[in-house]
């Protein structure tokens, strides 16, 4: 996704969610969500949207979650009408900004889930950022963003 | 799966994009005359399916595989979201996948896995070589790739929907970005002729 428009979706929700803790200068996540799967499958991805509210640069560098024998952070390469998943070992929150995880994005992938998700469950996920320093964040199992349709990150480069 | 053989098909599949010059106009969808055909391989419905056992249904149809976290589930939610919108006509459009990954994606995951985005899902698998010669066919770059992942091999691959006529023939390619609304009216549009 483009960065100006990453830029723009942070500001946006950042004027709608007053409720969250914008006051409290550090790191919030927010639109926290899992896509349920089918039963047999045991690989989903998560999703959330990441802000650092503080005036230093933040980086992610671990994930993890009891609900998977392995979580790990990936991101997604477009290139030549094909996509490409690339595990990623960190990933710089800037300063006053926020990432995006996304379907088609970055995404928090579960690999060898311990059992069958269902929607509405939440899963916690703990981040661990560079120093040490950890964020939990709830997310809740559902079959697409927010109950809209699943339409992937605005790409458009195709046409 | 043999990464050359696979290699073979990926200049066959940038021609996605590009093929769409060659048309001919039949209403509003075009016909794209230099991707699709016809394939009989073991599917969810037998061990020896062909598409054409489908003629007189519009066809939804796309290509993935089962362990992909992310991307293959987002296209197959996307197309139960238009199979659900069609309500009365959902009877005269089928919807397919295609695996790229025999290894993994037997007859039955493929029917486990199906079932939980509908009834109607067929699957397809088969061999290796049946399976790149059909992604030839429609232009599908699938390429397995050696990573450090835990997920084991996860692969490269394009992600369209594609949209059959009732005799099979390729209609429209669906990237990500196209609105479920769009493809509902496409095939309320094909269903009309
Ligand atoms: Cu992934």
């Amino acid at each position: 996704m483009k960065k100006w428009l990453v830029a723009a979706i942070c500001l946006i929700s950042a004027g709608l969610a007053p409720a969250l803790a914008w006051a409290e200068a550090g790191l919030s996540f927010e639109q926290g969500w899992v896509r349920a799967v089918p039963p047999v499958s045991t690989n989903t991805a998560g999703y959330f949207m990441l802000h650092n509210n503080t005036d230093q640069d933040r980086v992610l560098v671990g994930v993890s979650s009891g609900v998977a024998e392995v979580v790990e952070m990936h991101t997604v390469i477009e290139a030549d009408g094909a996509s490409t998943m690339q595990q990623l070992k960190q990933l710089v929150v800037p300063q006053q900004d926020c990432v995006l995880f996304e379907p088609g994005g970055n995404h928090i992938m579960f690999i060898g889930l311990k059992q069958p998700l269902n929607t509405g469950d939440k899963v916690t996920v703990t981040l661990t950022f560079q120093g040490g320093e950890t964020l939990d964040v709830a997310l809740l199992v559902q079959k697409g963003p927010q109950g809209q349709q699943d339409m992937g990150h605005g790409h458009h480069h195709h046409h | 799966m043999s990464r050359s053989l696979w290699q073979v098909i990926v200049s066959l599949g940038l021609c996605v994009g590009m093929c769409f010059p060659a048309l001919s106009w039949a209403g509003d969808l075009p016909i794209n005359t230099k991707l699709g055909g016809d394939f009989t391989l073991p599917s969810t419905r037998g061990e020896s399916t062909s598409l054409s056992d489908f003629n007189g249904k519009a066809i939804l149809l796309n290509f993935g595989y089962t362990s992909c976290p992310d991307i293959c589930p987002m296209v197959l939610n996307r197309m139960a979201a238009v199979m659900n919108e069609l309500d009365d006509e959902r009877a005269k459009v089928q919807p397919v996948f295609l695996t790229f990954d025999p290894a993994r994606d037997t007859v039955e995951r493929l029917q486990q896995y199906l079932k939980y985005f509908g009834d109607d899902f067929v699957g397809f698998t088969g061999t290796d070589k049946q399976l790149v010669e059909v992604a030839r066919q429609y232009g599908v770059i699938a390429i397995p790739q050696k990573s450090d992942s835990a997920a084991g091999t996860l692969y490269t691959h394009s992600d369209y929907i594609y949209l059959l006529d009732q005799q099979g023939r390729v209609r429209a390619l669906y990237s990500k970005s196209d609105s479920i609304s769009k493809m509902v009216d496409d095939i309320e549009s094909l269903l009309e002729d």
